[in-house]
């Protein structure tokens, strides 16, 4: 556990928020290296990128509100906003929304996924980097690359975690798994790039695989059961699924992803051009 | 000799500037928006001097909501205008980076005060 990563003068650099820091840069980075690619010329195209942080960023913070079903138990939303956990998965439903809604205002009609998904899938694995420094590594494991926690950095996690930060007993390292997750999809997204028959459908493909992947990695995550022997995460991930899953059947029916795999490949479609 | 006439029946769209042209209005309104994070952790850590760091996290925590709030009404108000929509843009960019990870950085600082 690396809390800090040194001092800045007097003030100490917070791992997490800085690792947060340079994932929010290495995905402007990939973002902006796509739109040249792809010729990107139309200015409402950073409108829909403020719509989707500002979504994203709103959601992530008071997505995870609502933890119980009577809704007198939850903090409330101030309490929530100034103290509460921030959640990925909330984070990528309201970045979604956002994008939606901007695009709905300025009447940008260009699907945009495929501009945002390879960007996301490396901010992600490197953003995952502070959480696998500061946050309880996940479940008891005997594998070998379990991780164990000292006496001292288990009376650091308690006040977060509780009884769940156990020290001398390896866990799994589930915010590696992640990394190495958000870094193959990237390569894939990357590589599939040009070769799906829709435009903006990166973003869905990546959708559907960080969910599947998501949804298995929370069995050694260490977050609480709520319910069935599921978390709060697998619960939202179920009810999400069926929409997914038609989404990817459909397009895979209308032979979206019939040249996937091929060797064949295409030009960049500007995004201009590429709206259906 | 006919000249092309327009469709009357579709809106005319908006003129859109060039590819590039409003990036330094962006870079300016991210820069702006990072400035009011700024600020509220220079106010926060005044109120250090003269109490103790849990209050000086709540101070932090209540100015940096304030600056949020009034960063995100300002960059939609300037985001309706034409003239001002690149600023606008990075105004709300900025807000959503302070939002991500400019408090977290704050709070990180302030707790371990």
């Amino acid at each position: 556990m690396v809390p800090t990563l040194g001092h800045l003068g007097p003030l100490p650099v917070n791992t997490h928020d800085v690792f947060v820091g340079l994932g929010v840069m290495v995905a402007a980075v990939v973002f902006l290296l796509e739109a040249r690619r792809r010729r990107v010329s139309d200015e409402r195209v950073w409108i829909v990128v403020a719509g989707a942080l500002v979504g994203g960023a709103l959601l992530a913070r008071l997505g995870t509100w609502a933890q119980h079903f009577d809704l007198r138990d939850n903090a409330s939303l101030v309490e929530h906003w100034l103290y509460g956990n921030r959640s990925i998965l909330s984070g990528l439903v309201g970045a979604y929304a956002g994008a939606l809604v901007a695009k709905r205002l300025t009447g940008y009609r260009t699907p945009t996924g495929d501009l945002f998904a390879p960007a996301v899938a490396l901010g992600m694995a490197v953003g995952r980097v502070g959480c696998l420094l500061t946050e309880l590594p996940g479940t008891p494991t005997s594998l070998p690359w379990g991780i164990t926690l000292s006496p001292a950095q288990v009376e650091a996690l308690r006040p977060a975690y509780g009884a769940a930060a156990v020290a001398g007993v390896p866990m799994h390292p589930s915010f590696a798994y992640e990394i190495a997750f958000q870094l193959l999809i990237f390569c894939l997204l990357w590589r599939l790039r040009d070769r799906l028959a829709a435009p903006g459908e990166l973003f869905k493909l990546y959708l559907a695989g960080y969910a599947a992947f998501r949804f298995a990695v929370e069995f050694v995550r260490g977050n609480e059961v709520v319910f069935a022997g599921l978390t709060r995460p697998q619960l939202f991930l179920l009810a999400c699924a069926p929409l997914l899953a038609w989404h990817l059947t459909r397009q895979a029916r209308r032979g979206v992803y019939r040249d996937a795999w091929r060797r064949t490949d295409r030009q960049p479609a500007p995004a201009t051009e590429a709206a259906s | 000799m006919t000249q092309p006439q327009p469709d009357s029946g579709q809106p005319t769209p908006e003129p859109e500037p060039p590819a590039g042209g409003g990036l330094r209005a962006r870079l300016g309104g991210i820069g702006l928006s990072l400035l009011g994070y700024v600020l509220a952790l220079v106010v926060a850590l005044t109120e250090l001097r003269s109490s103790d760091s849990g209050y000086t996290v709540l101070a932090y925590a209540v100015t940096a909501t304030a600056v949020t709030v009034v960063l995100l009404v300002l960059g939609v108000a300037l985001v309706i205008p034409q003239r001002t929509r690149a600023f606008g843009t990075g105004v709300l960019i900025g807000a959503a980076i302070g939002v991500l990870c400019g408090g977290g950085i704050c709070f990180g600082v302030l707790a371990t005060i």
